[in-house]
């Protein structure tokens, strides 16, 4: 099982709407998905029209086991399964803190499903907090959303700073560029530089359009209600190259 | 691959049920999405004796893909995508794939017969909560045999649950149990496998027939004809379409039957009236003699050609294609002969002369004879005289008397199976077993014998003539010869261990307790 994060340390990036297409992708291609969830505002869990057990909570996800795969919904799509998340998820942090292995307990949790999905992504919370150094420790890959702006731009270097100083493996991060408008100069300038200067950038860029910005209204995964869109295309190419670095 | 479980369950419609009634019914108690119906037309492979569908397996083509599916799950275990159209009716047509590797085995020598083209027409049906969620998938699926008129289309309807949504599952099925929805256990592709199509359903070369002790030895003997004539009937159609080799070898079979019967269960028609039909199955016979003999070589190249070093097996292909040019026309003369008058005339009188009524204890003094009797009398005799032939034989006597042994042993066996119904299962089942092996070995032994023959014979009536190719034909025919005469001393040495385990103590007393008098199956 290949465990895939989208994470950026910024919110309002594209982080749920890429998780939710990019894993509506991989069950397209007759893989088995999970989406984890684990941002308390559950917009993934929201896009697919589920909503958590009463009974989970915070707790149960970090004890994991069978906790989780009762708390495990199938979506709409055939191979796709979702971990919906839950607002006590905004406690994750204090309840990881409290354990002893506390950085690396969502990779525990996560190996009890190795033989149950070809792929696992995780949708993060933004910000960079406990939860997600467990989310660096756990993925195989961290997929970093940018809009092409400076402060975008900083804000991704400052990850990597923080990967060098905590020792954590900074090749796993990959980049691409999200809400992009290529008739902005500033957009355009940014990406050179970036790319001029950067590593493991993906060529895929999603564009900035109203279909993705409407994902919320249908709830449903873009290739769905728009499948001929060049959104929907650029989400194709960009999961074309992920697969081809994992 | 990661591999889900199908959590599948399906029910039946009751028959005063169609779909648009359950669609009008679900539409009343649910809030659903109904996606209208797809058309897929799938076309059901399997051999003429159905040997996927015994093995619960079904090869479907969709478009242009096989599939080879398991018959009570119905997911697909191996998969062929035919982009280049090719025709395919062997497994060896098929390019290496798993598929291929797959139904090897099973299928053999016999080709893929086309048996049914069925139209399934699914419906999915998305169950929705209130949040818009699809919370069950039901699937409504109709399956109607295209090549048949009077099929009513089959009905199934498929229940998937939603992971996390068990509850809503569990609530649908007790629904469609109120409304008369029947649990059942499978996919239609069971019952798709089983159309029968325009081919006979249960198609076995064994002897079926249930004889009762007591029967008079006639009628008796009219079922097991009977029953050889279907056999025959059934096959013809293969042989003339030439479809694979083994139509006629099971056609063949029912005739040896046949005329062993005719000359083995005596006394139970008129000498005129067995004489007659015994002169009308040799003829038959030997109408299709060359054919077999032409088959078996064929199917033996590889064979042959593994027998013999590897720079040589080129030499055997002019003998090779020479068979198959010789085939070629001896296919027509038969499937010419199966066609004409004098055929279909021996046919018809043989089939009128079994359903009439004849008892005339004069001329036949055994037809009113309980069949229990005759069986014992024939088989008990039948074995004697194989015990009798099979100890005189040691590494000094002839072939011929080999040969001999062979023909009286295999006359035991026909009997055996004739009359098996008339004994106890377990035990015919252990003599059959024993006397297979001794069987066997006889077998080889005289098919080792004539095909050395036959290679001598094509090389003297063969103008080989001396350039180098022809050189090579001589020496790979020689070699093949001597491989085989080395085959034939092997199994004759094994002959004197496969007889003794044949008439040991145990197959012995066996014998002696089932056939000789006095005996009476239990019931």
């Amino acid at each position: 099982m290949k465990k895939i994060a989208i994470y950026s340390m910024k919110g309002g990036v594209g982080k749920t709407a890429a998780s939710v297409n990019l894993s509506y992708l991989a069950a397209q291609d007759g893989f088995n998905a999970l989406l984890c969830d684990l941002d308390p505002q559950g917009a993934s869990t929201y896009y697919f029209r589920i909503r958590a057990s009463k009974n989970f909570n915070t707790n149960k996800f970090i004890k994991g086991g069978k906790h989780i795969d009762k708390n495990i919904k199938g979506t709409d799509f055939p191979n796709l399964d979702l971990l919906p998340s839950k607002l006590s998820y905004r406690n994750l942090d204090l309840a990881l803190d409290a354990l002893k292995n506390s950085k690396k307990r969502l990779k525990q949790i996560f190996k009890e499903l190795e033989d149950d999905y070809d792929y696992l992504f995780m949708d993060c919370p933004p910000g960079i907090s406990l939860i997600s150094e467990n989310v660096f420790n756990a993925a195989d890959i961290i997929i970093v959303p940018l809009i092409p702006t400076t402060l975008s731009e900083l804000t991704y270097e400052k990850l990597i700073k923080f990967f060098k100083k905590n020792d954590i493996d900074s090749k796993k991060i990959y980049t691409f560029f999200s809400m992009v408008e290529t008739r902005k100069t500033l957009h355009q300038e940014t990406m050179n530089k970036i790319v001029e200067e950067g590593k493991n950038i993906f060529e895929s860029k999603i564009p900035y359009r109203s279909d993705v910005e409407k994902m919320g209204i249908h709830r449903e995964p873009l290739p769905v209600t728009s499948p001929h869109s060049d959104s929907t295309q650029a989400y194709k190419d960009l999961w074309k190259e992920i697969k081809s670095v994992l | 691959m990661t591999a889900h479980s199908d959590n599948s369950e399906y029910y039946s419609l009751p028959d005063t049920m169609d779909r648009a009634d359950l669609l009008r019914k679900l539409a009343t108690d649910y809030n659903f999405v109904l996606n209208p119906p797809q058309k897929k037309k799938e076309e059901f492979f399997d051999t003429f004796d159905r040997r996927l569908h015994s093995a619960n397996l079904a090869l479907v083509k969709e478009g242009n893909s096989y599939y080879l599916k398991d018959l009570t799950q119905g997911h697909p275990l191996a998969t062929f995508e035919d982009t280049d159209n090719i025709s395919l009716k062997f497994w060896w047509d098929f390019p290496k794939c798993d598929l291929r590797k797959k139904i090897k085995p099973l299928t053999d020598i016999r080709a893929l017969l086309s048996l049914a083209n069925i139209q399934r027409s699914i419906a999915t049906l998305r169950l929705l909560n209130e949040d818009k969620k699809t919370v069950l998938f039901v699937y409504i699926k109709d399956l109607k045999m295209l090549d048949s008129s009077h099929s009513k289309p089959a009905v199934v309807v498929q229940i998937k649950t939603v992971r996390g949504y068990e509850d809503q599952a569990t609530s649908f099925k007790k629904y469609l149990g109120t409304i008369g929805l029947i649990n059942s256990d499978g996919d239609l592709i069971s019952a798709a496998g089983s159309f029968s199509g325009k081919y006979p359903l249960n198609y076995s070369s064994k002897i079926n027939v249930h004889l009762m002790p007591e029967m008079k030895a006639q009628d008796a003997a009219k079922l097991i004809f009977h029953n050889l004539l279907e056999t025959m009937q059934v096959n013809e159609f293969g042989i003339i379409e030439d479809i694979d080799t083994e139509f006629l070898h099971d056609f063949r079979v029912a005739v040896r039957r046949t005329r062993s019967a005719l000359s083995q269960i005596k006394a139970i028609f008129s000498p005129e009236d067995t004489d007659k039909f015994k002169e009308e199955f040799s003829i038959i016979g030997k109408a299709t003699n060359e054919l077999r003999d032409l088959d078996v070589y064929l199917l033996s190249e590889d064979l042959y050609k593994k027998m013999i070093p590897a720079d040589l097996r080129v030499g055997l292909d002019p003998i090779f294609r020479s068979l198959s040019k010789q085939r070629e026309k001896t296919k027509k003369d038969c499937a010419d002969f199966l066609k004409s008058q004098t055929y279909k005339e021996i046919i018809k009188s043989w089939d009128d002369f079994l359903r009439k009524k004849v008892s005339n204890p004069g001329l036949a003094p055994n037809c009113d004879r309980a069949i229990i009797e005759l069986a014992k009398e024939h088989i008990w005799k039948k074995y004697s005289k194989v015990i009798k032939l099979g100890r005189k034989i040691d590494s000094n006597t002839p072939d011929e008397e080999v040969h001999n042994l062979r023909i009286e042993g295999k006359k035991l066996r026909y009997l055996l199976e004739f009359f098996s119904s008339l004994f106890p299962e377990d035990n015919m089942k252990v003599i059959i077993k024993h006397l297979k092996i001794l069987q066997d070995n006889l077998g080889d032994f005289n098919d080792l014998c004539i095909q050395q023959e036959s290679l001598k014979k094509f090389l003297s009536q063969t103008d080989i003539g001396y350039d180098q190719s022809k050189q090579k034909t001589l020496a790979a025919a020689g070699g093949l010869i001597s491989v085989l005469y080395q085959q034939q001393m092997g199994v004759r040495k094994k002959f004197k261990e496969n007889f003794n385990e044949f008439s040991d103590k145990e197959t012995t007393s066996l014998f002696k307790s089932l056939f000789s008098k006095g005996y009476i199956k239990s019931i």
